[in-house]
């Protein structure tokens, strides 16, 4: 049962009590009325009744013909409804609802609906007229019950209105909750599948500002970096694997010569175990810089920190790369003042400052200049190594730190690079807390800058 | 699917909250019902007026120890044919066996006639009714004779007369009864209280009521109204004289017998003991009633009747009036085509009492379908046939042009009515072929006015309460359609329209 039909029900049935009250009275005071014929007194009655609550009565005899009529309209005509027969046939009052045509015809209502308005909804209350047990009338109490009805269709109306209006509420909160929650949650979940299936790529469209948003960005740059360093390690891998064939390679060519050299030469064989043994020598290099980087990348490199004069150190290096400067006809300077105290693992930044020193001068041509210098800016140690080499290609020069990265592929290799020193030389400078910058022109030369920060005072004094 | 789902739901609530779902009970047309229908009748061809004897329960009024009070005797009286109920009640009261039941012996007291028009019942006892013992006595008898008169459906008013005269209780009229007296004791206390009053000081008046006859407009009637009347002193001709002036208030088919301006010239008028033992009042009037008479239509008969009869039926032991115009005596006057002399001017209220006539209200249609009430003076024989009344009806011109009509088809006339039964307080009225047949013609609201002319205006008498119709004594289903004939139809109170102040 809907609810306007709950309502509907007992605002009718209070009606319907009230219209019962009113015939039932009226039916009594009209027994004897009946038995007499006292159409005066019976309509009199009926009409102060009738105009007291806006009501019409019928009075009825037992065939239904009306006698007493409180609008004297269908006196002497025969009137019947279901209620009417009602009474007659089986004694039982009975009450309905009819519409009232414009003929003053009586149409007993199917439903109430707002979808077919009503005219003249009027209630039918008929009760039996008795008199000494029998009976001699059945009274007709019709009473307009539009307003009821009005009521309860507006009631109907309005909770349509708003039926549509929280149901298109809920719509568009549900397209809300679908836009902001449900959908990027399932992006995310459908880019972690992915991305659990090895695809790298997968990404989420970030939409808005809000939580979600910032867990898709996050995701993203997750997925992003992880791409990163999956291409860096097939990168790595490839690399690695290129720079140890190569070697091999050389020493299988030099091995299978000697092998198949028929009769031996003493001096190629000399030669040429020169050679392999070089290769060793490199190969050993290489995995011996891998191990380090490995080393450090697990974590499992510990620095031996000390208070150490890194100008010292500098100077130090400086002397002990000059004879090497002198061979390739390069002059090193240093400019290194007074001491300058970093905490450092002597080793580890004695190997930084050598690595970058020696780069320079391997890429410096003949008769070029390789200035070192220490000095400090603030709370941090600066040391430049600057050259006057041919100089790093813009476009290269973020990559000259990553691991087999090399700007002169074949030139590399000739001076006996593994491809790895400033990778070495960057991640031991980070772990002291410093950084590594270059600075190159093409055609002028490159200036390493290595920032380290300066010990504490005590340790300085 | 989920979807789909809480989509139906969806719609499901939005049906059942907004109440779009079908109740149980389907619609019904009116129309389908079977009518219940009347069990079969044998033919009943009524003919002429048949008023059987009819039992009437009616309470008689016996005085009870020293007339303290009145016992209440219920009895079943049969009103023969020919005779009115109060006519036949004062009989079974004044009946010698039942008459013992009274504290005082009322002797050979009979009545001589019982006058009943306009629920005005005036009894003339024989003289025997003055053999009572005292004052008192005698104003318990009339006191019986008009609670018991007034107990019946109709009577409005009970006007007891002795010997053809009005009787006094200590020196004033005793005038009309129109209320049950509990008390004889009570009563004639308190006219002995009024008399002090009106006597010694004038300080109180005197109130009665008085049975005043006016001439009718149509017809040659005298029609009595019931009218109370105030003395201030104990010139009580004056004062009758004054209410006849009046006119009359409640009838308006009749009209004023004396014109205002007319005026008695002795303001005292004598009362003269003649030498036959009969008391005369001499009224003798201005020239204003002779003008009044000559450019009024009005016949010296009817000033003759109004003024004998009003007169002689209140003023106390009055048996004749004198009238004369500026000195002038009326000592004949034309009635119709007959001559009426009087002897030395004496008019008797008897000369006149064949020419007190009744009112009978007839319902005619307005062009709006309504009914209004048209009072016309009739016969008081007449007043109590239906058949005349019905004839009254087909006979009605419309003198006054009000508009109203008895809408019967042409070619339909009172002979049409073959005849009227009274059974119980049901009026049967049997209608010729020729009646129904050209009845079938008439519309919804001319068939209505039709029979609801009728209806109201059988009704309107005292003994019948519905009108049943029948045509050549076989029950029709309807009269033209819409008003259904197998049950006695009560009138329709609603339908009438009372007629706006000066209006017929």
């Amino acid at each position: 049962m809907s609810l306007i039909q709950l309502v509907g029900e007992y605002l009718f049935t209070q009606r319907t009590k009230d219209d019962q009250r009113i015939a039932e009275a009226l039916s009594e005071q009209f027994g004897d009325d009946m038995v007499y014929f006292d159409a005066p007194k019976i309509y009199a009655a009926a009409l102060e009744t009738a105009r007291a609550e806006q009501s019409r009565v019928l009075v009825l005899d037992p065939l239904c013909v009306v006698q007493v009529d409180t609008d004297s309209r269908m006196n002497g005509t025969r009137f019947i409804t279901a209620e009417v027969d009602r009474v007659i046939r089986e004694g039982r009052s009975d009450y309905g609802f009819y519409d009232v045509g414009d003929a003053g015809t009586y149409w007993l209502r199917a439903a109430l609906s707002a979808f077919s308005p009503v005219d003249a909804m009027t209630g039918v209350y008929a009760h039996g007229i008795y008199s000494g047990g029998q009976l001699t009338g059945v009274l007709v109490y019709i009473s307009r019950v539009q307003e009821i009805y009005e009521s309860l269709r507006d009631i109907q109306l309005r909770i349509l209105f708003w039926l549509v209006i929280v149901a298109a509420a809920v719509m568009v909160v549900n397209m809300f909750v679908l836009r902001t929650i449900t959908r990027p949650i399932s992006e995310l979940n459908e880019g972690i599948t992915r991305m659990s299936r090895g695809d790298l790529s997968a990404r989420v469209n970030v939409r808005g500002k809000n939580e979600f948003a910032g867990l898709a960005s996050a995701f993203n740059s997750m997925s992003e970096r992880l791409e990163q360093l999956d291409k860096s390690r097939n990168q790595f891998v490839s690399n690695a694997s290129h720079e140890l064939k190569t070697p091999l390679s050389t020493m299988k060519i030099l091995i299978e010569t000697l092998l198949y050299q028929d009769p031996i030469d003493p001096g190629m064989t000399k030669e040429f175990l020169t050679d392999v043994n070089k290769e060793i020598d490199r190969l050993n290099r290489i995995v011996s810089d891998l191990l380090t980087l490995v080393n450090i990348d697990s974590g499992a490199m510990k620095l031996n920190l000390t208070d150490l004069d890194i100008s010292g150190l500098l100077q130090e290096q400086v002397k002990r790369l000059s004879p090497l400067a002198r061979e390739n006809g390069i002059e090193l300077e240093c400019a290194a003042g007074g001491a300058i105290l970093v905490p450092g693992d002597a080793l580890k930044l004695q190997q930084v400052i050598y690595n970058v020193i020696d780069n320079a001068i391997k890429y410096t041509p003949r008769g070029g200049e390789v200035h070192c210098s220490a000095a400090r800016s603030g709370r941090m140690a600066v040391i430049r190594i600057a050259d006057t080499g041919e100089g790093i290609p813009e476009e290269d020069l973020p990559h000259i730190f990553d691991r087999f990265y090399r700007v002169d592929k074949a030139r590399s290799r000739e001076t006996g690079g593994t491809g790895l020193g400033l990778s070495i030389v960057k991640q031991i400078v980070m772990s002291h807390g410093g950084t590594i910058t270059p600075e190159s022109t093409l055609g002028k030369g490159t200036t390493f800058t290595i920032q380290l920060p300066l010990a504490g005072k005590k340790s300085e004094e | 699917m989920n979807k789909h789902l809480r989509l139906m739901a969806l719609l499901l609530l939005l049906a059942m909250l907004s109440g779009c779902v079908p109740q149980q009970r389907d619609g019904e047309a009116v129309g389908g019902i079977a009518m219940p229908e009347p069990s079969d009748e044998p033919e009943n061809m009524i003919l002429g007026e048949q008023q059987p004897s009819r039992l009437s329960n009616v309470s008689l009024y016996y005085a009870m120890s020293d007339g303290a009070v009145f016992s209440r005797v219920p009895v079943s009286i049969q009103a023969d044919a020919g005779k009115s109920l109060p006519e036949a009640a004062v009989e079974a009261l004044l009946n010698p066996s039942g008459s013992e039941e009274m504290y005082f012996s009322t002797g050979d007291t009979h009545m001589l006639s019982c006058e009943y028009a306009c629920g005005i019942a005036t009894v003339n006892l024989s003289i025997d009714a003055l053999n009572v013992q005292s004052e008192q006595e005698e104003l318990a008898l009339l006191t019986a004779i008009g609670n018991t008169l007034l107990g019946i459906d109709g009577v409005r008013g009970v006007n007891v007369l002795i010997g053809g005269q009005s009787e006094s209780f200590a020196r004033l009229p005793h005038g009309v009864q129109t209320e049950v007296i509990p008390s004889v004791t009570a009563s004639y206390a308190q006219l002995l209280a009024e008399r002090d009053h009106l006597m010694t000081d004038h300080a109180m008046p005197v109130t009665r009521t008085a049975t005043l006859y006016f001439p009718t407009a149509v017809g040659s009637w005298l029609v009595p109204e019931l009218r109370e009347v105030v003395f201030n002193s104990d010139d009580f001709a004056g004062a009758l004289i004054e209410a006849l002036k009046a006119g009359p208030l409640e009838q308006t088919c009749s009209v004023a017998s004396i014109p205002a301006g007319a005026e008695l010239l002795d303001p005292a008028p004598r009362v003269e003991t003649l030498s036959s033992g009969e008391h005369a009042l001499t009224l003798n009037f201005s020239s204003t009633l002779a003008n009044y008479l000559a450019f009024s239509g009005l016949e010296i008969w009817e000033l003759a009747g109004s003024l004998a009869l009003t007169v002689c039926s209140f003023l106390p032991e009055i048996d004749a009036v004198r009238i004369q115009v500026a000195g002038d005596p009326i000592t004949v006057c034309q009635i119709g085509d007959g001559v009426m002399r009087f002897e030395d001017g004496l008019i008797h209220r008897s000369d006149f009492a064949s020419y007190i006539g009744s009112v009978a209200t007839l319902y005619l249609a307005d062009s709006f379908g309504t009914l209004q009430p048209v009072q016309r003076a009739v016969s008081t024989r007449s007043a109590l046939s239906p058949r005349n009344l019905l004839s009254e009806l087909f006979y009605y011109t419309d003198k006054d042009d009000s508009q109203l009509s008895f809408p019967v088809p042409e070619n339909v006339f009172a002979e049409d009515v073959l005849g009227i039964q009274i059974v119980g307080n049901i009026a049967r009225v049997n209608l010729s072929a020729n009646f129904y047949r050209c009845c079938q013609a008439l519309d919804a609201s001319a068939e209505r006015s039709l029979v609801y002319c009728m209806v109201n205006t059988l009704c309107a008498m005292d003994n019948i309460r519905a009108v049943r119709f029948y045509v050549e004594g076989v029950s029709a289903e309807t009269m033209a359609g819409s008003i259904y004939l197998r049950s006695p139809l009560m009138p329709n109170p609603g339908i009438v329209v009372e007629p706006v102040a000066g209006e017929p």
